[in-house]
């Protein structure tokens, strides 16, 4: 009902206009002819038939238009409704017409005519405003997703680009070029944009070689282990035969992240991240020195990585926490398995 | 007359990035200590006379620095620095409490000086006190924190029996039976406790109502409570606060 009252608010004097445009139309041959017989005997019952088939055809287009354009009803609905209010409009006027004692014969083609066209008439006026409605919202629908897609990457960009990550890496190249250390600050920029580089084109990689991985890692762990200093080692014991196995893309960057992000750093407690091959599965395990935070957020970026090799590779990975040691084992996918493109 | 400073920082470069911009600003400036963790502060701060200013890193080596000020009080005005933390900066100009963002600018750091320089001693208990109230997003937080020798205890409050006062050191009875020191007045901890579990029984006195055994009532009307555990003295309820007492026994506030 809501649906239907809006449509007259919006579109009730277009309805109203065409409606009457479309009853002078249709009662065209009957004007004409009142005009050309004025001063015809019945002229006055004639007028009174004429006027009141002008009002019915008139009520029956708005009537029609209204039927139409209600998006809600199916089909078959509003053919039957359409047909039906087509044949009241039909019996009524004959009804009036034979009222006046006018003759039925000659007039009947003419009225037929005149309701089957209104009817066609209103029918495609209406379909054609609905298909280029549909076609108005498929566009914008085309817009939003296309704009929604573009959203869903730049955040996923943002947040791979742990911004912490970023102002405490300047932070620490501006000690750097302070303490006049040109070459560790040259090498330091190299490093840090081998992992912009790599974070910005990870986008469009599904499962990268374990090599690449840990080029990666390699940079990454390069301005870690500047900025922690001799607080943070990551020690890397990974078999020749992994090399070309396959795992996701931006693995290590979250596992090593959380080991960082819940637990201490610290002189009196320094950190050893071991990262190595075993059984065709990658283990990173890391000693529990668990921060005191009273507001902990653990897991979402091992769900994400979780849901990312589901995805990918049909297996998920596994930790294991036994209270003194925290594991993360990641499968490794052999290079026949993984498929083309 | 030198400002004396102290650095909470975790991550060395910004140490010393920091030690060098104030060496270059205000060569004066004697930088008394540079601690990298919350339990390294909280031990410096109690073994050491308050600094001048103290500029704090939010994110530490074992936690957020946050952390310092729900163990102890601190007597010094605070400067955060803070590499990125949209939460914590808005609370920051919420409350108008001062914070740095890294990588540190020169004029920033030189701004923060001049003002602290302007700080009465006066100030700073309720500069302190807007940082605690920032902080404190619940009023009755779960569980306490307290440095005990060279670690940081977290205890639930579920798990206090009682806190006790000599009038010189503070303990607190767990509900297994083990007690630790507290470094804070009674009063300042019973602020932070929700007062339908816990009563201020008498000046030495704060007791849990979940371990309440039993009350046996003394020829003077005082209240005798018996909560299961040892203290270290008889826990008392005066004859004027015994109904006071019985009511907050059973409305539960």
């Amino acid at each position: 009902m809501g649906m239907k009252l809006k449509h007259l608010e919006t579109n009730t004097k277009i309805i109203i206009a065409l409606s009457f445009v479309l009853s002078l139309i249709v009662m065209s041959p009957n004007i004409i002819r009142l005009i050309s017989m004025s001063g015809h005997v019945f002229i006055g019952r004639m007028l009174v038939e004429g006027a009141s088939r002008f009002l019915i055809i008139f009520f029956l287009a708005w009537i029609l238009f209204r039927i139409n354009l209600n998006k809600k009803a199916s089909t078959s609905e509003t053919v039957f409704r359409g047909l039906a209010f087509i044949t009241a409009g039909f019996l009524i006027s004959i009804f009036i017409h034979s009222l006046l004692g006018f003759n039925l014969g000659k007039m009947v083609g003419l009225l037929t005519f005149q309701f089957i066209v209104t009817g066609i008439v209103t029918s495609l006026l209406c379909a054609v405003h609905l298909s280029y409605q549909r076609q108005n919202e498929m566009a914008k629908e085309n817009e939003r997703l296309r704009i929604e897609s573009l959203e869903s990457r730049c955040d996923a960009l943002a947040n791979q680009i742990n911004p912490h990550f970023f102002f405490n890496t300047l932070n620490a190249m501006s000690s750097l070029i302070r303490e006049d250390q040109k070459e560790l600050s040259l090498e330091y920029i190299e490093k840090l944009s081998v992992v912009f580089r790599y974070v910005l084109q990870s986008d469009r990689k599904g499962l990268v070689p374990l090599s690449e991985e840990l080029d990666f890692l390699e940079s990454y762990k390069f301005l870690l282990e500047v900025r922690y200093e001799n607080k943070l080692k990551i020690k890397l014991n990974v078999a020749d035969k992994y090399m070309d196995s396959g795992l996701p893309v931006l693995s290590l960057l979250p596992l090593v992240e959380n080991v960082v992000k819940h637990n201490t750093i610290s002189t009196d407690s320094p950190m050893t991240v071991d990262i190595m091959t075993y059984d065709s599965t990658l283990v990173i395990s890391n000693p529990i020195h668990q921060k005191l935070n009273i507001d902990n957020k653990i897991g979402i970026g091992l769900k994400n990585l979780s849901n990312r090799l589901v995805l990918l590779t049909g297996k998920d990975l596994r930790t294991e926490n036994d209270g003194k040691t925290f594991r993360v084992v990641l499968p490794l996918i052999h290079t026949d398995e993984i498929k083309q493109g | 007359m030198s400002m004396k400073v102290l650095i909470v920082e975790d991550e060395t470069f910004a140490m010393t990035n920091i030690k060098s911009i104030l060496r270059e600003l205000e060569p004066s400036i004697d930088v008394v200590a540079g601690t990298e963790s919350i339990i390294r502060t909280v031990e410096w701060l109690r073994q050491n006379p308050a600094p001048d200013l103290i500029f704090m890193d939010i994110h530490l080596a074992d936690g957020s620095a946050f952390n310092i000020f729900r163990c102890i009080d601190v007597e010094a005005p605070v400067i955060f620095t803070t590499a990125y933390d949209e939460y914590a900066i808005e609370a920051f100009k919420v409350n108008s409490i001062d914070y740095l963002l890294k990588p540190l600018k020169k004029d920033d750091v030189r701004r923060a000086l001049e003002k602290f320089r302007k700080f009465n001693t006066h100030d700073t208990p309720a500069y302190i006190g807007k940082i605690t109230g920032a902080i404190n997003t619940d009023k009755h937080p779960e569980s306490l924190i307290i440095p005990v020798r060279d670690k940081l205890r977290v205890v639930k409050t579920t798990e206090i029996a009682f806190i006790y006062t000599s009038g010189d050191d503070t303990l607190l009875g767990k509900t297994d039976g083990e007690t630790l020191p507290l470094e804070r007045s009674l009063d300042t901890i019973y602020k932070s406790l929700n007062p339908k579990i816990f009563y201020r029984a008498n000046r030495r006195f704060i007791i849990s109502r979940d371990v309440i055994k039993d009350i046996t009532v003394w020829l003077d009307s005082r209240l005798l409570i018996n909560i299961g555990t040892d203290t270290p003295e008889r826990i008392f309820i005066s004859k004027n606060k015994a109904s006071e007492f019985k009511e907050w026994l059973i409305r539960g506030h």
